[in-house]
């Protein structure tokens, strides 16, 4: 093995094949890491898990209560079931959020988190925002099982779409990693970076049709949804999971592109600031 | 044809870190390279180089380090609290690229760099050796296969299935150490790792070391600890600075790098003193009685046979038996005298001088110096005496041969006015005047005139003491109580 002060070529490094096969190499380590997160989770409050799911519950509740109790806000597909009906649709666009919101806003500390493997060993540090976005999938998956579960309670079946779920997640999966990546490197160099995510959630949670339905938006704030990737991802999931129905292939596939896009770019970017956070970390 | 039986050789090995103005800074310098890269040799390359270097100061961390590991070798890395050491072993490990130079390692490369990386309190003893061992690059398999030996190593019972935060610390160092054990590399590289735990524990890793090295496997030691050093490494490096300043046998570079860091010492000590360490300057007379170097000569000892601070120097040394006689061969439980004389530059109170014993693994077997012998009282020697020592041992030690060497110390006037003197005080506080290297050898042979067995003694120390032996007799007390 030859070690050399001649860094890699960034551009041999963003060969996709050569990052495929990076990452696939250490799916070991991704997948203990991942584990570690939601075990870490879990263990270090008192009844964890319960928290993980009760609290977004308890959160829907009161959602619930303002918005279709005090402001008898209504979907344009009811799926019936009247508040609990709503509770369903709406607990479907949290789920997605918060597992957007919670990969996101961990992003740009997990390099310090991890500093000490940072400087000591040879891991490929790409890796552990990759098992930050794993460790979270668990949660998404035990939402999503909530409102299938729920669907079939209410209606007596779950619509044939369901399974295109998986389907409809993959752009969101994409553009989160690459998101992910790109604030992992940052965050090592802005420290106050996640400071800046939290409000930016905060309001990107009412600019996304979560608690409202996306035709209730005037024409002229229509660009706000259009241009939010959850927006379609959680349109989506509620025409799959719902109201039995196809999802917008048109927009999926537009987003897709995106997400493929910010996947690369983000991959890039990290493994370009990787190069200096010896200096910094 | 490469020399099969080097593992790793690194050539002019540099790192130079950047100390950012600020965070932001760094990204912009980091971007304004990679533009003039694009567009190398150009006008516009070098006003962004010229931008990109203004965001930083360059620190050397390391510089020109150039050496080789062999198989079966411990090289040892001896240096003080920043001068590279700690660098230099993550270079090695690949966690870290250098700026300069290149490294070739033949062969799988482990790297105990830190004690329980990937370590969590809440998680078991068990789930972070999986960890710990997965961020080294061991999958779970492979480690559900072997992790028997992980807990033999460790030791630590039933404990494994519970949280570490439920540990001693001791505990925790035997865990973090043990998935060492897992790995089976060519080269390893330890950074002051080894000094953890309780004796026996310490013995468990140094026979695994030593199990190691029999299988063919090259060590780096990154320490502190000039006893590991003088055990174990054969070779040595003194690093100062981040730069290479001594490469060459254990003890030479051992005894260097005391030197430096007395000459730190004294060099601090000096600048607040008044400039000269005696302590009444009334007493102008040597008031201690002349002492005759009998008729055989002994060896010159040249200043490239010793370390010196410049306020003394070893001149001549004799070693002979108790008739003055010239003799390198003893028996054992004889007596061994050795004669030597030192020349004092600068007035000086005590010089305690003494003579150092190591057998032939290196290993300090005895040294005793004259303030180990009895308490003195200060005395002014001034500068351009010659005094000479004379100091009888009976080597009470295992047959075999010795090397010996002189080392003289003095101690600051505040410490030599008190009645006890604590180790640490007296470690932290003493002087080095002279240490040099083996002055010279000696063997110790059986006994011939003896009665009953041969030996003496088995092991390093002879211990006074008495042995009695006879019929069993129960006390008393005993037989009341049954």
């Amino acid at each position: 093995m030859k070690i050399d002060s001649k860094p890699t070529l960034l551009r041999q490094e963003l060969n996709p094949a050569r990052m495929i096969t990076s990452l696939w190499k250490h799916r070991d380590l991704a997948r203990q890491l991942a584990l570690r997160d939601l075990a870490c989770r879990c263990r270090s409050s008192v009844g964890g898990i319960l928290w993980a799911v009760g609290g977004p519950l308890i959160l829907l509740a009161v959602y619930t209560l303002v918005f279709n109790e005090f402001l008898g806000v209504k979907w344009s597909r009811d799926v019936g079931g009247g508040v609990v009906g709503f509770a369903v649709t709406a607990f479907c666009g949290m789920v997605i959020f918060f597992f957007v919101a919670d990969c996101v806003q961990r992003a740009p500390l997990l390099m310090s988190a991890y500093a000490g493997m940072a400087r000591k060993s040879t891991i490929p540090l790409e890796i552990i925002p990759l098992a930050t976005v794993l460790g979270a999938v668990p949660s998404l998956a035990a939402g999503v099982g909530i409102v299938v579960a729920a669907t079939a309670v209410m209606t007596g079946s779950v619509p044939a779409t369901a399974w295109l779920a998986l389907v409809v997640l993959l752009p969101l999966l994409a553009g989160l990693l690459g998101a992910c990546w790109f604030l992992a490197g940052l965050g090592v160099y802005f420290r106050s970076c996640n400071h800046l995510l939290v409000p930016a959630f905060n309001l990107l949670f009412f600019a996304t049709p979560i608690l409202y339905d996306a035709s209730q938006v005037p024409p002229k704030w229509r660009f706000l949804v259009d241009a939010n990737p959850l927006a379609m991802t959680v349109e989506n999931m509620r025409r799959v999971l719902l109201w039995g129905m196809q999802p917008d292939w048109f927009a999926w596939g537009v987003w897709t592109l995106v997400g493929v896009l910010s996947l690369m770019l983000g991959y890039a970017a990290f493994l370009g600031m990787r190069r200096g956070f010896a200096d910094v970390l | 044809m490469r020399d099969r039986s080097v593992l790793a050789e690194v050539k002019d090995v540099g790192r130079t870190y950047r100390i950012w103005r600020t965070s932001a800074s760094c990204l912009k310098g980091h971007l304004l390279a990679r533009a003039a890269a694009m567009w190398p040799a150009s006008g516009i390359a070098r006003h962004l180089v010229r931008g990109s270097q203004a965001c930083f100061t360059a620190v050397p961390a390391l510089k020109g380090v150039s050496f080789d590991l062999h198989r079966g070798e411990v090289l040892g890395v001896l240096g003080q609290n920043g001068s590279g050491k700690s660098t230099l072993l993550q270079i090695l490990a690949g966690a870290l690229p250098p700026t300069e130079g290149e490294i070739e390692m033949h062969g799988k490369v482990s790297a105990l760099l830190e004690l329980g990386m990937g370590f969590h309190p809440d998680f078991t003893g068990r789930e972070n050796v999986f960890m710990s061992a997965a961020v080294m690059g061991m999958s779970r398999k492979e480690v559900a296969s072997r992790f028997g030996c992980v807990a033999e190593f460790a030791d630590i019972g039933s404990f494994m299935d519970r949280p570490i935060r439920t540990y001693s610390s001791g505990m925790t160092v035997r865990l973090a150490f043990a998935v060492q054990v897992l790995f089976e590399p060519d080269i390893l590289l330890v950074d002051e790792a080894l000094a953890v735990g309780d004796i026996f524990f310490q013995q468990k890793c140094y026979r695994h070391l030593q199990e190691q090295l029999k299988r063919g496997v090259g060590v780096i030691l990154v320490t502190h600890d000039i006893d590991a050093v003088l055990r174990l490494c054969r070779r040595a490096i003194l690093l100062e600075a981040g730069n290479v300043v001594m490469l060459g046998p254990a003890e030479q570079v051992a005894r260097c790098y005391l030197m430096q860091q007395n000459q730190a010492q004294t060099a601090e000590r000096s600048r607040g003193a008044t400039g000269s360490e005696v302590k009444s300057p009334s007493l102008s007379a040597f008031d201690v009685p002349p002492l005759t170097w009998p008729a055989a000569p002994g060896s010159v000892v040249a200043d490239a046979q010793q370390e010196s601070n410049g306020w003394a120097r070893c001149t001549r040394v004799l070693l002979c038996n108790t008739d003055d006689q010239q003799q390198g061969f003893f028996e054992q439980g004889s007596t061994a005298r050795f004669y030597y004389e030192i020349e004092v530059l600068r007035d000086i109170n005590i010089p305690s001088a003494g003579i150092a014993i190591n057998d032939r693994t290196g290993m300090l077997v005895h040294a005793k110096h004259l303030l180990q012998y009895r308490v003195e009282r200060p005395t002014s020697v001034i500068a351009g005496t010659r005094l000479c020592y004379k100091q009888d041992m009976v080597l009470r030690l295992s047959p075999g041969e010795y090397t010996y060497h002189v080392g003289v110390i003095t101690l600051p006037p505040t410490l030599q006015e008190g009645i006890q003197i604590p180790e640490s005080d007296l470690f932290q506080q003493q002087i080095r005047l002279v240490e040099t290297h083996n002055l010279g050898r000696f063997q110790v042979t059986g006994r011939t005139n003896y009665s009953g067995v041969q030996s003496m003694h088995w092991g390093i120390a002879d211990l006074d003491g008495e042995i009695q032996w006879g019929a069993l007799v129960e006390s008393p007390e005993e037989g009341h109580r049954q």
